[in-house]
């Protein structure tokens, strides 16, 4: 991601605020994958093969407050580090739930049957055909979020007429909805929010990853704690080989 | 008590043999000829609760029905527990007067004795007192409880004590010298039965026959229509028998199967009889005994709109001719005095001595001796029984029994006919003429559509047999376009119509400047009156009239105020403190008996547990300190700091206070009578009283008893003043099995909406009136005044609340733009009175809904139960859905008829209409129509109606506003 070394940077200067950690992965059963780590001597965990690194503890979250999730990795390939969002029922926030465009919110001005592939909306001005997903029981106030009533399809085509807006896309939306029903536009979406993907080298390198409010402010990086969002646990994703110590998570003041 | 039992009872239809199993019993049949009671005879008795004393004075409001020959003045007899001063005592449990007239009744109508639970509290006295000098000699048959939990060795002494005692009563029961004990509820558990069994014997020697109520086809009735027994199930329930009577002494049949709520004739006959007789008759099985449990109906509307059905004396004759037939040793009536479930036998004010004599000419015809008349009966009057519905709604057939008792009458039949007038005296309708055989003991039923009737309202019956007039005096009909849950039947012995010179008469003037209507009655009778009384919708006694009794209800002088407690029996919050009137020295406080008791102005609460039962106390208060008077209120947990002027609440009609686990304490004006008096003793009355309809279109009817408890009814009048102008409803016609649309004065089909802003607490207002109003998060019969049960009036959640997580269980009132309306989180609900969604008439639901996306995946806005009336979200998708019992009897139909609506929009107001005009049925949303589909019947189980949850929890989750039915 293009802000991760903007992010790393703060994130070393803030660092130095940073109270105790909130969370602190220093064992195997510690992360829901722990049959893939072994605890070295050195108490350092090594991965033996590809695999995602979640803590199982999961740490409440204030979505006013900026946490940062850190760790020291080395091997060979590739590391991303971020979290894992959960609402306060403990489901995965899966991200494309929590992705919505801001301003995509519109209501149906046509019924829509569930093998239809296109439907009319009221203002689709700022729909984006790239970020091609659809939401429906979309509250305009946001409420709705994390969101996972997804169209089926993605967004094809966005054409404006006299009466609204015709959106076509590429497979059948499965669901009936009346008029006035309420969708927006998400775009596509990860069980997690990280950052870039970043090279690990045979030395030990610290890798983090910031999250809260102020981080992304054009709302379109995973970056945000979005409503719904009450807790998180670290996450990783490791190549067979690599090697990590002092994960956790701190709050930073 | 019977309720249990319903469980085990085929009451969706009963299967018949196929061809092969039809050869088969005919067989088994031929052996029912030759078998005989073991004991030579038919011994008959009626279980009895013996806690519904004819002493109490509590009868009103509570129940659908209530004893003929109570009598308040009883109370001073004492009970049957004897101090130490050798003295009656006031603190025993079964009241001395009250037992010494029930028995002395049994006596006359030829049963033998009561049948009753020894191991209930205080009911072991009654073995001290039966037989004693002065009182019938009745005796008694002891009933064990079966238990679905392993005996433990306690449990087993209970039951030895139990033994004992009555093998030291020479008035129990015995049965070729031993004594006879049965059981409830039904049960299979042959290894229970076989420990009490060896452990009687081992204590007491071969002196006890163990007759446990054990069932004949239970699991092994085939489900389904059109389903028939085959010769393996046959042979199967023959084996089972048999397991039984390996273990126990006889066979103890309770079971009688109904079909659609009314008694199923052919099974018992076919099927139970021959197999049980053939069983009976083999070798291994010759020193075994039969008893015969029998009904007369299950009829309390308040606890259920009528599990079964007594049609007339149908259910009555058919059970215990089928007792007859079998040649049962004994015949248990199930029961003399079950107030909750109104499954009495006892004289009750609906019907009078109506089941009694039915008994005495059974047990006659049982045990081969010559039918006779009755000791004082004038044998010039026919010994017939008329029997109608007190109360229809239009759609539902209108249908009168006669009923003959065989009483050695020369005439070897009576011709009756039958004719229905309206108030002004005008004929609607004459029934052909109908023979009667006088010998035996038979019926005729007469048939009507209500619905053509309807536009008359009230309807008083003529009875005229052989010329004999019979034209005054029966209970009036009401005919209502829509609402109704009175299932119960009136029955009239001609015998027992009071002399000729009876008369009563209500008169209803002008309301005044509160809102009450002056109601000037008249009576006169040769013979001196115990009761004179005005009843209103539901049988309920708005006043009864008494010269010394202090009154609690409104007046011209008072305001009536009733306090009534309820809670959810998972309460465990003991109620302490204080209720604590003031600004009121003239005020009058009711001395009731009850659980929350205080003297003066005070009241206190001491560690006051609340359950189901609602607790009623009453005051009056003199308009003239009305404007001060206050009720201040300090219980913790439920209302504390509160102050209510009783100013407001008269000019409201009621406040409720609700707190944890449904507990809600009320304040309501009272207009209802609160205490049955004492016996009048006047033969000429006649007074004026303020009565205050609790909806507009209440019925008023004067209703006298004399001294030898025979009942004279006025007509019924209302104040409704109509305009005359009409409109269309569509009926379910039962009588043709199609739609009837029908003109109705606009006034009988209102629009019906609830209150929800919440301005009287938890009570929800509706627009016809206190008898319709609903309660947040409780139990109707606070709000309405009227119901009492052991679990199920006025709530359909009772059952799933126990499993929820929380303890407020009422909406929140919020302000939704304006609007107030309901805010449902949780498990939170509003009951309402029974069927309010129109059994059998077309209606009109709206109701605008706001729901987040919390909230399970079905979810319910409102229902009367899933047997009649549900509108709940599938998935956020509304559907309604009627279960019609027509259709229940019709093979590959289905009675549960859908209809989907479009799905709702979250985080907004939907707007839901569910239209239903008696051929289809559609939901509308936010103006797009769902499909229609065919949808014509009659709701099968109207229960307490709901919002936002159902008798499965189903518990909505968002805000309801705008809420109405319009019947059409």
């Amino acid at each position: 991601m293009k802000f991760f070394s903007t992010i790393l940077l703060s994130g070393m200067v803030t660092a130095a605020f940073a109270a105790a950690p909130l969370l602190q992965v220093t064992a195997p059963r510690e992360l829901t994958t722990n049959r893939y780590f072994k605890k070295q001597a050195d108490g350092s965990l090594l991965c033996s093969r590809n695999c995602y690194a979640v803590s199982r503890k999961k740490i409440p979250v204030d979505p006013s407050k900026k946490y940062r999730i850190s760790c020291e990795a080395k091997g060979a390939g590739n590391i991303r580090i971020g979290v894992s969002p959960f609402t306060a029922e403990g489901t995965v926030a899966t991200i494309a739930g929590l992705q919505p465009l801001a301003g995509t919110e519109t209501v149906l001005i046509a019924p829509a049957a569930k093998s239809d592939k296109s439907f009319k909306v009221k203002d689709a001005s700022k729909w984006d055909v790239k970020d091609a997903r659809v939401v429906y029981d979309a509250d305009m106030q946001g409420r709705d979020l994390p969101n996972y009533n997804f169209f089926g399809g993605r967004v094809k085509s966005v054409t404006k007429d006299a009466d609204g807006y015709l959106v076509t896309m590429t497979g059948a939306i499965g669901i009936d909805l009346t008029p006035g029903a309420c969708v927006r536009q998400h775009r596509e979406g990860r069980p997690a929010i990280f950052g870039s993907l970043r090279k690990l080298t045979g030395d030990w390198q610290t890798f983090e990853f910031i999250l809260g409010p102020g981080i992304t402010p054009d709302g379109k990086v995973g970056n945000k704690i979005y409503p719904n969002v009450t807790q998180i646990s670290s996450w990783l994703s490791l190549p067979a080989g690599a090697s990590i110590r002092n994960l956790q998570i701190e709050e930073i003041r | 008590m019977l309720l249990l039992a319903l469980t085990a009872l085929p009451l969706f239809g009963n299967a018949m043999p196929d061809a092969e199993a039809k050869k088969l019993l005919a067989e088994l049949a031929k052996a029912s000829a030759k078998y005989q009671p073991r004991s030579g005879k038919t011994i008959f008795f009626s279980r009895a609760q013996l806690k519904y004393g004819l002493e109490r004075n509590d009868y009103l409001r509570r129940w659908c029905d209530r004893p003929l020959m109570q009598d308040s003045s009883f109370a001073r007899s004492g009970t049957l527990t004897v101090d130490n001063s050798g003295n009656y005592s006031t603190k025993g449990f079964i009241n001395r007067q009250a037992y010494t007239v029930e028995a002395e009744l049994l006596k006359k109508f030829h049963l033998a004795g009561f049948a009753f639970f020894p191991e209930l509290t205080g009911r072991r006295d009654i073995y001290n007192h039966v037989g004693a000098p002065g009182t019938a000699d009745i005796v008694l048959l002891p009933e064990y409880f079966f238990q679905f939990t392993k005996l433990t060795p306690d449990q087993v002494e209970k039951r030895m004590e139990i033994a004992e005692q009555a093998l030291k009563c020479p008035n129990v029961y015995r049965l070729n010298g031993k004594i006879v004990i049965t059981s409830y509820p039904i049960s299979m558990d042959t290894e229970f039965w076989s420990i009490l069994k060896a452990e009687l014997n081992k204590r007491f020697g071969d002196k006890f026959l163990l007759m446990p109520w054990m069932p004949l086809d239970y699991g092994l009735r085939p489900s389904g229509k059109n389903k028939t027994y085959t010769v393996a199930d046959i042979n199967k329930m023959r084996e089972r028998l048999r397991s039984y009577l390996r273990v126990v002494d006889g066979f103890y049949y309770n079971t009688p199967p109904f079909n659609n709520r009314r008694y199923h004739w052919e099974f018992d006959r076919e099927v139970a009889i021959p197999i049980i007789h053939s069983v009976l008759m083999e070798e291994e099985f010759k020193d075994k005994y039969l008893g015969w449990g029998v009904k007369v109906g299950h009829m309390n509307c308040h606890l259920q709109p009528f599990a079964v059905d007594a049609y007339g004396t149908n259910t009555l004759r058919g059970t215990i001719e089928a007792a007859v037939l079998a040649k049962a040793d004994f015949v248990n009536c199930v029961e003399w005095d079950e107030e909750n479930e109104n499954t009495c036998f006892r004289p009750l004010t609906t019907t009078g001595f109506s089941t009694l004599r039915l008994i005495r000419a059974f047990e006659q015809q049982a045990n081969g001796k010559p039918f006779t008349p009755l000791a004082g009966d004038d044998v010039t009057i026919p010994n017939l029984i008329l029997s109608y519905s007190r109360v229809l709604a239009a759609g539902q057939p209108l249908e009168f029994e006669i009923t003959n008792i065989p009483d050695g009458n020369e005439k070897s039949a009576f011709t009756a006919t039958l004719e229905l007038y309206n108030n002004d005296g005008k004929l609607l309708h004459r029934f052909a003429p109908v023979k009667i055989e006088s010998g035996t003991i038979n019926a005729e039923v007469l048939k009507i559509p209500s619905e053509k009737l309807l536009r008359h309202r009230f309807i008083n019956p003529v009875l005229t047999v052989d010329g004999k007039r019979f034209d005054a005096g029966f209970y009036p009909i009401e005919i209502r376009s829509w609402w109704h849950w009175d299932y119960l039947w009136a029955k009239h012995v001609l015998r027992d119509m009071p002399p000729a010179e009876t008369s009563a008469g209500i008169t209803l003037g002008e309301a005044d400047a509160n809102g009450m209507i002056p109601a000037t009655v008249k009576v006169s009778s040769p013979r001196p009156l115990r009761s004179v009384e005005i009843i209103t919708a539901d049988n309920l006694v708005t006043y009864s009239y008494s010269g010394t009794t202090p009154d609690f209800r409104e007046n011209k002088e008072q305001v009536g105020f009733r306090i009534s407690l309820q809670a959810h029996s998972k309460n465990d919050q003991a109620l302490t403190d204080t209720l604590k009137f003031v600004n009121s020295p003239n005020i009058k406080i009711d001395s009731t008996r009850n659980a929350f008791r205080g003297t003066g102005t005070t009241w206190t609460l001491n560690n006051f547990l609340l359950n189901v039962r609602p607790q009623h106390r009453f005051v009056a208060i003199p308009r003239s300190e009305l404007a001060d008077a206050e009720l201040h209120i300090d219980i913790p947990g439920l209302a504390e700091n509160k102050r209510i002027k009783l100013a407001d609440v008269a000019a409201s009609g009621s406040i409720g206070l609700g707190g944890k686990h449904c507990a809600n304490l009320v304040i309501v004006r009272n207009n209802l009578q609160t205490v049955m008096p004492e016996p009048v003793n006047e033969k000429e009355l006649e007074f004026t009283v303020m009565l205050r309809p609790d909806s507009a279109d209440a019925g008023f009817f004067v209703q006298i008893v004399n001294d030898k408890f025979q009942i004279f009814r006025s007509k019924k009048v209302s104040a409704l003043k109509t305009s005359g102008k009409t409109r269309s409803l569509n009926v379910y016609s039962m009588s043709t099995n199609s739609r009837t649309t029908i003109k109705v004065a606009e006034e009988l089909v209102k629009k019906v909406s609830w209150d929800f802003s919440g301005k009287r607490g938890s009570i929800v207002p509706c627009s016809l009136g206190q008898h319709f109003d609903g309660i947040c998060g409780g139990f109707t019969p606070l709000a309405t005044g009227y119901g009492q049960s052991e679990s199920l009036a006025g709530n359909a959640v009772n059952r799933v609340l126990k499993n929820t997580k929380t303890d407020q269980h009422a909406p929140e009132v919020v302000d939704a733009n304006g609007i107030p309306a309901l805010k449902f989180s949780g498990a939170q609900y509003v009951t309402l009175p029974l069927g309010m969604i129109p059994p059998y008439a077309g209606y009109r639901i709206d109701m605008e809904v706001y729901v987040e996306k919390k909230g399970g995946k079905i979810q319910t806005l409102l229902t009367d139960t899933r047997d009649a009336f549900t509108l709940q979200l599938q998935n956020l998708t509304p559907v309604a859905m009627n279960y019609l019992n027509q259709l229940t009897e019709i093979p590959g139909a289905r009675p549960m008829v859908q209809a989907h609506g479009p799905r709702l929009n979250p985080w907004q107001w939907n707007k839901i209409s569910v239209i239903y005009d008696q051929d289809t049925c559609q939901v509308i949303v936010n103006g797009t129509p769902g499909k229609k589909v065919k949808c014509s019947g009659y709701h099968r189980y109207p229960r307490a109606t709901t919002l936002g949850a159902s008798e499965r929890g189903e518990f909505f989750h968002g805000m309801i506003r705008n809420f109405t039915i319009t019947p059409q």
